[in-house]
């Protein structure tokens, strides 16, 4: 494959990648099907924004943001049915039960891992060791001025997190299941190592001081916009949305099985980091995963990192103890 | 491993009778794209087909039944189809919610094992209580815009009280409960689902109405081409 030529690199000689938006195919239909797929990410993101900024106290709880976050996304896998962006992503019951179970760890042994070892007990320790108070400042900002800073400053975190496990082998190790996976679906974003998705987690947000209101509308960027980066749903996104926000179309090139494109868009929510630092491509690809689509068992996910790990030692200390008897000269 | 009373959760039975009746051959070679892939291994008898799909790709078609047998019976000029498959993700399924549960219990015995930990360190008067501090007010642009102010920590006290909220465990066991009912309710679908969708295939595949099979000609399932 020839590959298209972006900054200084090929994307696309190992497998097939779009890039650029016009290259992208666009929703097809009647004038309310076309209008739906184009306007309905912004404004189910401005109603949520709306909901959190004037919802009474009483509503405007945790609790509420489960219960909206599990029907939007129980909403979303509706619209993978009805509008599936490719019929190679469907998503089957077996499917759908293994990133459950994923998701599933996610809310225990991942929670577990968090609740001992995640950025609250660190922060705590680091605070505790320079006795610092909590950044109080940051509080007396504007509602969405603390929301925007909690969701880029996460963000932020999540994208050098994200670039290191691409760069960094033994972070690699943690990271390469999830990119086992040959399509891409909602609850995609939970499939993993339960070590990387706690890396990943990580963040700074405890340092700061800020309202539990603020807190739930970061949530929403998360969900209004995050969610949809392991969509299965062609959307007609209005062009401000691809250039500040990662897309499924982002994800898709990023989990593509072309090496080149996968090391690109490491952006959770937004795309604007990666466009600040030379990692952004704009397109799409269908054929995802490792190993020209193999599909890697739960069972091995989750022992990858160690035994994988393991194997490179082992191999590494061999190649030490293993060098070539010296070749007598001629 | 055989385990006859109770191997009818993850496994699927059945029989398919073809109209117009074809040979063994002409059936093998018409059910062969079903287990012609990279993972699966075949082995062809003199009217059984056996496949073990080791690790089978998302869309496979028979990627819930990843192993099983197909037999094919000539009876008075009739064909049918016996097959007896089995399906690993629906034992696992059926064994997840065991798993939530266990989860569940780990985490109760860790809340307590907390609790009480709290509770030696208060009556031995080391409590270094945390004084929750009142929120600060927002700003004068959410004071224009009409967002609710925040909670004062008397209100908090009291919306608490009025909806009974209890304390906040360490470790929640609520998400374990409902992902094990959700795993009970996904397997029930499952069962019932997942053979039929496998029966449909096989139907499909033996009238040469799927996709992939539609692209071949008819002459290409030609006797033979099994063997």
């Amino acid at each position: 494959m020839a590959g298209v030529k972006v900054g200084n690199r090929i994307i696309g000689t190992q497998a097939p990648v779009t890039v650029g938006w016009e290259n992208i195919p666009k929703v097809e239909g009647g004038p309310w099907k076309v209008a739906f797929f184009t306007y309905f990410q912004p404004a189910s993101l401005l109603a949520l924004l709306a909901f959190w900024y004037y919802a009474p106290n009483s509503i405007a709880t945790a609790q509420t943001a489960i219960i909206i976050s599990l029907s939007f996304k129980v909403f979303l896998i509706a619209l993978e049915f009805m509008a599936p962006r490719h019929r190679s992503w469907m998503l089957t019951w077996k499917e759908f039960v293994t990133d459950l179970f994923y998701v599933g760890m996610g809310y225990t042994v991942v929670r577990m891992m968090g609740a001992y070892l995640g950025d609250d007990v660190i922060i705590e320790v680091v605070q505790g060791a320079a006795d610092w108070s909590k950044l109080d400042w940051f509080a007396g900002m504007p509602l969405l001025i603390q929301a925007l800073a909690i969701s880029l400053l996460f963000d932020f975190g999540q994208y050098w997190m994200h670039r290191g496990m691409h760069n960094w082998y033994p972070l690699w190790l943690t990271h390469a299941p999830h990119h086992y996976i040959t399509q891409l679906n909602i609850n995609k974003g939970a499939v993993g190592n339960p070590v990387e998705l706690f890396l990943i987690g990580l963040g700074v947000g405890g340092f700061f001081d800020f309202l539990p209101r603020a807190a739930l509308l970061a949530g929403t960027f998360g969900l209004a916009i995050g969610t949809y980066q392991h969509i299965n749903v062609r959307f007609n996104t209005p062009g401000w949305w691809r250039f500040l926000f990662n897309t499924t179309e982002h994800h898709s090139v990023h989990h593509s099985q072309d090496y080149e494109a996968s090391r690109s868009n490491y952006g959770s929510t937004w795309i604007i980091f990666d466009r600040m630092f030379g990692t952004c491509i704009d397109g799409e690809a269908e054929q995802l995963g490792m190993e020209g689509g193999r599909r890697m068992t739960i069972k091995e996910a989750m022992h990858y990192p160690f035994t994988e790990g393991y194997n490179t030692v082992r191999e590494w200390f061999r190649s030490k103890s293993d060098k070539p008897s010296a070749v007598p000269a001629e | 491993m055989n385990l006859p009373f109770i191997d009818w959760a993850w496994r699927s039975r059945g029989e398919i009778a073809i109209e117009p009746p074809l040979t063994t051959e002409e059936t093998f070679a018409r059910l062969q794209p079903l287990v012609d892939k990279d993972t699966t291994e075949c082995d062809f008898g003199d009217n059984t087909l056996t496949y073990v799909k080791g690790n089978p790709a998302a869309q496979d078609r028979l990627a819930t039944f990843s192993q099983g047998m197909f037999t094919v019976e000539q009876h008075g000029g009739l064909t049918k189809v016996l097959y007896d498959v089995k399906s690993n993700a629906l034992a696992l399924v059926l064994l997840a919610p065991l798993f939530f549960v266990g989860f569940a219990q780990i985490a109760v015995a860790i809340n307590h094992w907390e609790d009480r930990k709290a509770e030696a360190v208060q009556s031995e008067g080391e409590a270094d209580k945390e004084e929750d501090e009142e929120p600060a007010p927002h700003h004068w642009i959410d004071e224009a815009l009409g967002a609710p102010a925040p909670e004062t920590l008397e209100q908090k006290k009291q919306r608490m009280e009025e909806e009974g909220e209890q304390k906040k465990e360490k470790l929640p066991t609520t998400p374990s409960y409902v992902l094990a009912g959700l795993f009970l309710f996904l397997y029930i679908l499952g069962r019932f689902l997942e053979p039929f969708l496998f029966r449909r295939t096989l139907k499909r595949a033996l009238n040469l109405e799927l996709a992939e099979m539609k692209a071949v000609a008819p002459e290409a399932a030609q006797p033979g081409r099994a063997s």
